[in-house]
């Protein structure tokens, strides 16, 4: 597979380490799963509730719970901004710094002695979805009757700017290894192999002095280039394989460091998923960290406790990483599992999209293998964009990226996409 | 709640703009116009073979080419606005419209003499008719400068060759008559070396574009340089290229050894014609060249085969022109191919074979109807060699066998009488010499002896021709010649 080069942009976080959030008075935490709106709604205004406590259920085959990151009473409902740009129906929770729990049910010793229907189910229960972006519910992955002979651990961030991933694993690496160790063993799995970029030797280094201990567990190094993260791409760069829709059809399973970290506390302290680690960072904060923060808490509030903005009119907020994240018109963002990056920019120049010249230089860089020129051409024929099976697209970017007539590719090919998806249905 | 800007695209960006590529392209041209400069003009101008004015010819025409193409563009556009109330701005029209590259490239393709008015009018033509008309910069079907150069060409072609066609005064003077390329149709590609290099001295011309031709198409190195140029500053589409001239070569490659000619034929086929230039600025055009990989390539291969058929079965001046022009309309169905192709392997692989067949059979097919003696050869007159008179053999006057020797002994005579040599053999090798009689005078025979002429003649009796004889003594010479002859006989035995 042919990636792209593209800058890393990473310095000003990848040497600091995790800083704790202040505890925030108050947390919204968002009703979605995965772009999946179609929640229901477990608590009403008035109620008390326990910190990991459901406060909604995703309905349908992916249910999910969606636990509460802190302890306090609901003060009502709002709709605040998600990472994908829409407004999004939250609970308003009144933190009352308690961090009670329901229940107390101890700590796991050994992580390993759990059937593989208590490891679902635990999954489940603590509400652990897919860390990397998508949010998909990860019990979905793990619940299958295949013979799953290799676990993929993606350590790769080929995104520019985001550094969460890489932190996590600089301070928990131990806690990591014993999940990933755990899982293989529950799930009867042959062999992981921790993805982690080539140049990144610093992680490759840290991970070597560990990982020695657990026999089955090997360091991938994989490409540089962007995106080289995306599933499906490391799926064929490390095995040579290639699927349809996911990999567990070829007996791979691909995992997030985050949601291992995630499992982890899962397993070993029964503890739902509340916090994750989130790389506030771009030329126009005054000071890019990665912050370890409760899901729901606003990140307005974050910025402002790591010394807000530079100033300037001309500033972009961007929800996610440089190449794949959504530019929001406000900061009314809220933290949510899959939210790996907040990213603030100056403005840019030579931002008019002039003539395409068919350079060819999309097509050239697509991942997907698309032509992303000619589906723009296409202009909405579907017969055409099926032909060209626009529908492949990852949306990674790169034709944006690449485009020196500073066309905003993607955005058609997506709109083909989506024309192609509502045309099938 | 602070507000943002939003920005729906990605928020980075790779640096190269397409104002950057054009100015790659006008970088990588820049050697062919001073190339044009020097070889049509200040090259005859030292020479004193012209004037002030044909010094400067080629930068008029340039120049010309770049204000025809200035003057209809912003013309259009400016009476286009007068009529549709668009909005118009200078500096959009100045970065966008980028005008002048095929103003250039146009100015670049047309012969030395093509009469100014000529110039403008096909400059005129190419953005009107190739650009503007299809809806300007980027949307264009055909390359607009091949549309010029043809159209003029094709219409006033007898009116640039009667004004001197594309010979400078130097080229006129050193009796050049016709192009390669012309030449090259004219006996319908069959010639060898003599016919096809010689009369432009040598290869090296060819290669450096010493040749009549286009104004600036002729420097096959500079063509190339300005290839890697833009290679390594990724700005062009570089499988178009090489596959195109590879195609030509390969072919070209097949015919000449159908003929008896070496690898030069191929090379001189595809430094010929403007090829070089063509495939290489001309068919890698960005906006009428196909985008997809596969598409490119197999775009590339097709535009060389269809050159080679207009070269060889149906011989036109313009084929590598009429090509390009040609095929670029049937770019949607390279793209087509190239798109499917990226999918499946077998839709890729399905018009390679076509391709790669194509290509032998027309190789096969060309080589095989020439002839296979080429006609016009070139008689070089026979070199007067001149011949010595004939020396009298030598006599063997006996010979016996003394184990292991076989001994001879020789007799043969210079000028003042015979003389005997008794020579020992020994496997085909002489191992022993003496002057056993002689009829010399005893000093001649005393200087011969004390200069140990003998033992020389026995150390390099394999390459006795290379040995030198004792000067003023024909003694020295004749025995060295008789032992040359003998020994030559020795080892046919």
């Amino acid at each position: 597979m042919f990636f792209t080069k593209i800058p890393s942009l990473k310095k000003a976080t990848e040497k600091k380490k995790i800083k704790i959030a202040q505890r925030p008075n108050y947390v919204y935490i968002p009703l979605i799963n995965q772009n999946d709106e179609n929640i229901t709604r477990l608590v009403k205004k008035g109620d008390y509730i326990y910190k990991g406590q459901s406060v909604g259920r995703r309905k349908g085959n992916l249910r999910i719970p969606i636990p509460s990151s802190v302890s306090g009473t609901v003060v009502g409902f709002e709709e605040h901004t998600y990472l994908n740009g829409k407004k999004v129906k939250c609970v308003v929770i009144e933190n009352d710094f308690k961090e009670k729990t329901e229940r107390r049910l101890g700590v796991k010793k050994d992580l390993t002695k759990f059937t593989k229907e208590e490891f679902i189910e635990r999954l489940q229960e603590m509400g652990i979805v897919g860390m990397g972006g998508t949010g998909f519910p990860t019990y979905v992955k793990y619940n299958t009757n295949k013979k799953i002979h290799t676990l993929i651990i993606n350590a790769v961030e080929c995104e520019p700017y985001i550094t969460a991933d890489f932190a996590l694993l600089k301070e928990h690496v131990e806690e990591i290894l014993e999940a990933i160790d755990a899982v293989m063993e529950i799930c009867h799995i042959d062999e992981t192999l921790i993805a982690v970029k080539k140049e990144n030797t610093e992680l490759i280094e840290l991970l070597s002095n560990f990982v020695g201990t657990y026999l089955k567990m090997k360091i991938a190094p994989v490409s540089n280039r962007y995106p080289s993260g995306w599933e499906k791409g490391l799926v064929y760069q490390l095995k040579r394989v290639s699927y349809q829709v996911t990999s567990v059809e070829r007996g791979i399973i691909v995992s997030n460091v985050s949601t291992m970290y995630a499992i982890y506390e899962a397993l070993k302290y029964h503890a739902p998923l509340t916090e994750r680690v989130v790389t506030f960072t771009g030329e126009m904060l005054k000071d890019p960290q990665n912050i370890q923060v409760k899901i729901g808490t606003k990140v307005s509030e974050l910025i402002e406790t790591i010394g807000g903005y530079h100033k300037g009119d001309d500033l972009y907020f961007v929800a996610g990483g440089p190449m794949m994240g959504k530019s929001l018109p406000d900061d009314d963002l809220v933290v949510s599992a899959n939210l790996n990056c907040v990213l603030v920019l100056p403005k840019q120049k030579e931002q008019e999209a002039t003539t395409c010249i068919r350079c060819g230089k999309c097509v050239e860089h697509c991942p997907a293998k698309l032509s992303p020129v000619l589906i723009a051409r296409a202009k909405g024929d579907v017969k055409k964009l099926q032909k060209l099976q626009a529908d492949r697209c990852i949306e990674c970017g790169l034709c944006s990226y690449i485009c020196p007539a500073r066309i905003n590719v993607r955005e058609k090919v997506v709109e083909a996409k989506k024309l192609l998806e509502e045309s099938s249905e | 709640m602070k507000k943002f800007h939003i920005n729906h695209s990605t928020h980075i960006h790779a640096e190269q703009s397409t104002s950057q590529l054009v100015q790659h392209y006008l970088i990588a041209l820049l050697p062919l116009v001073l190339f044009a400069f020097f070889k049509n003009g200040i090259f005859p101008y030292m020479k004193g073979l012209s004037g002030i004015y044909d010094l400067f010819l080629p930068l008029l025409i340039i120049g010309v080419s770049v204000l025809g193409s200035f003057l209809s563009e912003f013309g259009y556009l400016w009476i286009r606005q007068k009529i549709k109330k668009e909005p118009f701005s200078f500096t959009q029209f100045w970065e966008q419209t980028y005008f002048y590259l095929p103003g250039i490239i146009l100015a670049l393709l047309f012969p030395l003499h093509t009469p100014l008015y000529l110039v403008l009018l096909s400059s005129v033509v190419a953005t009107l008719v190739g650009k503007m008309a299809f809806g300007g910069f980027g949307k264009n079907t055909f390359h607009p400068s091949l549309i010029g150069y043809v159209f003029v060409m094709i219409l006033f072609g007898s009116v640039i060759a009667s004004s001197g066609g594309s010979f400078s005064a130097l080229e006129v003077s050193n009796g050049f008559t016709q192009t390669p390329i012309e030449m090259m149709l004219a006996t319908d590609g069959i010639g060898n070396y003599p016919t096809f290099v010689a009369p432009f001295t040598r290869m090296l011309n060819f290669v450096i574009g010493m040749v009549p031709g286009g104004l600036g198409t002729t420097s096959a190195i500079l063509c190339l340089l300005g290839f890697v140029y833009l290679i390594v500053n990724r700005a062009i589409k570089w499988k178009i290229p090489v596959f195109y001239i590879g195609t030509v070569f390969v072919i070209s490659y097949m015919i000449g050894a159908y003929q008896g000619l070496g690898l030069w034929y191929s090379c001189y086929q595809v430094m010929i014609g403007g090829l070089m230039f063509g495939a290489i600025f001309v068919a890698s055009d960005p906006i009428t060249s196909p985008t997809t990989p596969i598409g490119q390539i197999l775009y590339g291969i097709t535009l060389g085969i269809l050159t080679v058929v207009f070269r060889f079965v149906f011989p036109i001046e313009l084929g590598v022109a009429l090509s390009i022009l040609l095929l670029s309309a049937f770019v949607f169905a390279f793209d087509i191919v190239g798109s499917r192709a990226r999918f499946q392997f077998s839709v890729a692989m399905a018009p390679f074979c076509i391709a790669w067949t194509c290509i032998l059979l027309l190789g096969v097919y060309i080589g095989t109807t020439y002839p296979t003696t080429p006609i016009p050869v070139v008689e070089e007159e026979p070199e007067e060699v001149e011949v010595e008179p004939l020396r009298q053999e030598y006599q063997i006057v006996s010979d016996q066998i003394q184990a292991p020797y076989h001994i001879y002994e020789v007799l043969d005579s210079t000028s003042s009488g015979n003389y005997t040599l008794q020579i020992y053999t020994l496997d085909h090798t002489i191992s022993s010499l003496s002057l056993t009689s002689h009829a010399e005078t005893e000093e001649t025979y005393q200087a011969f002896m004390s200069s140990n002429y003998l033992g020389q003649i026995i150390v390099n009796q394999a390459h006795l021709e290379q040995l030198q004889p004792i000067p003023n003594m024909e003694l020295s010479s004749a025995v060295k010649d008789t032992v040359e002859q003998f020994y030559q006989a020795l080892q046919l035995l």
